[in-house]
């Protein structure tokens, strides 16, 4: 699967490197360029395997902090308890067979000027370019009193792994008649219709096990992703149980109390039997550290090679980037971890990056039969800003039978079994 | 031989940045990786396997994209890509073996 410039470009290229007095680099040396990938979660992951199967030629290690990787896609149904935390882990295994040399330590320092990487125990990686896909880090202190202490009490479980299973745990535990509260974050933030997904599961187990318990949403928004669909689905599924605040309604969560377990807004306080704060977030502490988001919470990129717009030779991908209208999704960023491979592949080839264009598809679950969905076709236009192709994409249909929405339940599950096998099988 | 690697790719990328000489159209191989997200036949997805034909595939993403054949999302999709896109598609989806299909 090699080959994707044609000659015209090349000579393009050459023209250009010409003109600029370069050379270009001898083939010699591309024997052996060295790529490091950080992060192996849904961007990480497939900018590596890609790679390692577009252009075997380049050496590529991928540093992973944790030893396995739990998805937030599919996170929800075990809150909701219809799957299990063992769904949704992952191994490492198939990208070391790969060929991919896996490290499993966390990264602490990027120097853009020596190209060199820093682990944990002072080891340094070098590199001809770089690909960081660190997810988010929640913004501590945001949120008046929410601090990793307080997130031991009210989990955000906006990471997947023990705060997922700590959420389920206080479900299983609450008393019926309980009230769940879930504070959702203004934009932008990780998978835009993700709180919703979760209420709707929580309401899920709650109509089946303890029906006298109701879910608040506290939003720090005026509308949201699919609302639509899912305020009909509500309406139909758990009547009377989800309560939906807006901010204009005085949504916004601004204080919590973890010890009184209550939250503050701006014109009232609530009191819950089980807190799930989604605080603000910002892209991973490593990225920000290196000044890779120069100052602000999320790092800007050329959409077409995802290449920093701050530090050449260090290409950014998924929930940490500003990614124009691609949302910060699992599938977005393992798009852009495609296209990240063919960039690189080219641009180490001496050779001009193919143009790219991607697609995003988010499926939430309302239920385990009732699947709505997302999706959307992307360009990236001139400047390098990623664009939405205008007359395709769309959300699922207001009007439709049951039979579809269960077809759309098992195209959520069919994708997730896809994607993860792309990156982990 | 490393440090002249490092001097190469710093070359390299002055050259690239700001404004990346891209190719004008999209490699069929890069279009067709975007559909193995959904379309990677592992047992029991209910999602179907892309086809092996590609005048068959072709006439599909055609007929998804006018609305002809119903679908869940693919008359969505279909709509963002051009004829020339869906020919080159249609020929990079059935020239894969079936150990690129997984
Ligand atoms: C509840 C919930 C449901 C969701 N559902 C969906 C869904 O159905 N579909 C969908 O497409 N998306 C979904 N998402 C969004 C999806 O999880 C993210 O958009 C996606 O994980 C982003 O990929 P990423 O590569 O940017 O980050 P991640 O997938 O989080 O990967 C980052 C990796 O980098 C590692 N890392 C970070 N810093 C370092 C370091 N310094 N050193 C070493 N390793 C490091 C982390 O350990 C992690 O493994 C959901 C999210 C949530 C919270």
């Amino acid at each position: 699967m090699t080959g994707p410039i044609n000659r015209r470009d090349t000579l393009r290229l050459a023209g250009a490197a010409a003109l600029t007095g370069l050379l270009v680099r001898p083939s010699w040396a591309q024997a052996s360029a060295k790529v490091v990938v950080i992060g192996a979660g849904y961007g990480g992951a497939a900018c590596a395997r890609y790679l390692r199967r577009i252009a075997p030629e380049i050496e590529v290690t991928l540093v992973e902090q944790n030893s396995s990787f739990v998805t937030c896609p599919f996170s929800n149904t075990v809150l909701g308890g219809i799957g299990d935390m063992t769904d949704i882990t992952f191994g490492f295994d198939a990208l070391a067979a790969d060929g991919i040399t896996l490290i499993t330590a966390r990264a602490e320092g990027i120097d853009p000027a020596s190209r060199t990487v820093t682990l944990a125990d002072g080891t340094t990686l070098s590199y001809d370019r770089l690909v960081v896909s660190p997810g988010i880090d929640i913004k501590y202190g945001a949120i008046d009193g929410y601090d990793e202490a307080a997130a031991e009490i009210m989990p955000h479980a906006w990471k997947a792994g023990p705060q997922t299973a700590l959420l389920r745990a206080q479900l299983e535990a609450m008393d019926d008649g309980g009230t769940v509260i879930i504070a959702a974050p203004g934009n932008p933030y990780r998978c835009p219709p993700g709180p919703y997904e979760r209420a709707s599961l929580i309401a899920g187990y709650l109509a089946a096990s303890k029906p006298k318990s109701k879910v608040i949403i506290l939003d720090a928004k005026d509308t949201f992703s699919k609302q639509a669909l899912f305020t009909a689905a509500w309406e139909e599924l758990y009547p009377g149980m989800i309560e939906w605040v807006s901010f204009a309604d005085g949504g916004e969560v601004t204080a919590v109390d973890p010890a009184g377990m209550t939250v503050e807004t701006l014109f009232d306080s609530y009191g819950g039997d089980v807190i799930n704060i989604i605080p603000p977030q910002r892209a991973g502490s490593l990225v920000i550290a290196a000044g890779l988001s120069n100052g602000g919470d999320w790092c800007e990129v050329d959409g077409g090679t995802f290449e920093s717009r701050v530090a050449p030779g260090i290409h950014l991908l998924g929930d940490a980037i500003m990614s124009g209208d691609m949302p910060k999704s699992g599938f977005s960023a393992s798009a852009q971890g495609r296209v990240c491979a063919y960039a690189i592949a080219a641009l180490l080839r001496d050779q001009a990056p193919p143009s790219p264009s991607m697609i995003n598809t988010c499926y939430s679950l309302v239920a385990a039969d009732y699947g709505i969905a997302v999706s959307d076709v992307f360009r990236v236009d001139a400047t390098g800003a990623i664009k939405k192709v205008d007359g395709a994409g769309g959300v699922s249909p207001l009007a439709a039978d049951r039979a579809f929405r269960q077809d759309e339940a098992n195209y959520a599950r069919g994708q997730y079994q896809s994607l993860t096998a792309d990156l982990f099988g | 031989m490393l440090k002249h690697m490092g001097l190469w790719a710093t070359f390299a990328v002055g050259l690239w940045a700001g404004s990346p000489i891209m190719a004008d159209e999209t490699a069929p191989q890069l279009l067709a990786s975007q559909c193995l997200a959904c379309h990677n036949p592992v047992k029991g997805n209910a999602i179907p396997r892309l086809g092996t034909d590609a005048e068959r595939i072709k006439t599909m993403l055609l007929a998804f994209r006018a609305d002809t054949m119903p679908s869940t999302i693919m008359g969505k999709l279909a709509k963002g890509y051009t004829d020339a896109e869906i020919d080159a598609l249609a020929a990079e989806i059935a020239s894969w073996g079936e150990g690129e299909r997984k």
